[in-house]
């Protein structure tokens, strides 16, 4: 699982539409927003938010609302669905969740397949991370799906 | 769709006394449409409702929906009234833990056309219940559509016990099903009520 503690940071995916004026019309963000056994407790609510951008990365749709309404779950990460106005896309497009500490998202760290990105304060940057031993950078991928039709 | 009837348990009912009802300040020309008794708020036989209390852990998925029908084809909805409180305590100044709402418009076939999630404090921190006006962008309806607002337990919706019109439904994210919004009353006899949520626009 991974977490940004930056607010301005958000785990990006990039998909390509199946066909021309594809509505996407839920997205599923793997996540936790954790559980305390001892007290048996939940956090208290805190903001995540999802975009989609376009190819440019011009905004067409933005969600904010609490990660327990999604990612609550006393027995670990779950594959939390977010179900958004359907959003017409053609070709590729972005799918950009802020888990702003209140959700990691989760993360397959290897077979990384170079769709998935960091977006910070308007620029895309590949999503890696460095093996300490080898000082290997290898390429990760958010477990985040795009559905439509 | 599954069909089922939701007996919603008729008790922690509040006494409304000294209800408020804040005016909110929408144009002048705009259509209000009601699917409550349309009577005046503050002589309905109304009562307070959260969805905790009938569908527990469960409630994050469930919200109150209202069904309304435009009354020209492209109509714009342009704000949402929902009659509402979140507790706040007038006395001590204690204001609830911050948590959101969540308000949809879909439309007939509860298609999903609009969402909205916002914190509950900023609209609801009221000495009583209020009907609070919610603007969103204007959306073009025709037809039948359907507001639900989900108040998650973190606040409570009124409710009206008298003069049901059967537009009111509890919403069942997770299934896309809708519920009829009834009470169950002592001699175990259901009555259909009314969520107290306007549409408003032109």
């Amino acid at each position: 699982m991974a977490e940004f503690s930056s607010l301005e940071a958000g785990e990006a995916v990039k998909f390509t539409a199946p066909k021309a004026g594809w509505k996407l019309q839920k997205v599923r963000v793997l996540g936790w927003s954790g559980y305390n056994n001892s007290s048996q407790s939940f956090p208290a609510d805190r903001n995540i938010m999802l975009e989609i951008r376009d190819k440019d990365l011009n905004l067409l749709y933005k969600f904010a609302d609490a990660q327990n309404n999604y990612f609550l779950s006393d027995a670990g990460p779950l594959l939390g669905e977010i179900e958004i106005p359907a959003v017409p896309v053609t070709g590729d497009f972005y799918v950009v969740f802020y888990d702003r500490g209140a959700a990691p998202i989760g993360m397959e760290n290897f077979n990384g397949t170079g769709n998935s990105f960091i977006f910070i304060n308007g620029q895309i940057l590949p999503a890696d991370r460095t093996i300490q031993e080898t000082n290997e950078t290898i390429k990760i991928n958010w477990l985040i799906e795009a559905l439509g039709k | 769709m599954k069909k089922m009837i939701l007996l919603i348990s008729a008790f922690c009912f509040l006494t409304l006394m000294g209800m408020a009802v804040a005016q909110s300040n929408a144009n002048q020309n705009m259509t209000v449409l009601t699917q409550d008794s349309g009577a005046n708020i503050t002589k309905m036989n109304l009562n307070l409702y959260s969805v905790g209390q009938d569908w527990g852990i469960n409630a994050f998925s469930v919200g109150e929906a209202v069904k309304f029908t435009a009354p020209k084809p492209d109509w714009k909805l342009k704000q949402i009234r929902v009659l509402g409180w979140n507790g706040f305590n007038e006395t001590t100044l204690a204001v609830p833990s911050p948590s959101d709402f969540l308000i949809e418009v879909r439309d007939e076939k509860l298609n999903l056309l609009y969402r909205l999630a916002d914190t509950q404090n900023a609209y609801f921190t009221l000495p009583a219940p209020g009907l609070i006006a919610i603007d969103i962008p204007a959306l073009a309806l025709t037809g039948v559509f359907y507001i639900i607002f989900y108040d998650r337990s973190t606040m409570r919706i009124g409710v009206e016990l008298d003069n049901g019109t059967g537009n009111s439904y509890q919403y069942n994210s997770m299934y896309g099903e809708l519920i009829p919004a009834e009470f169950k009353i002592d001699n175990n006899e259901s009555i259909k009520v009314n969520w107290v949520i306007r549409a408003v626009g032109e």
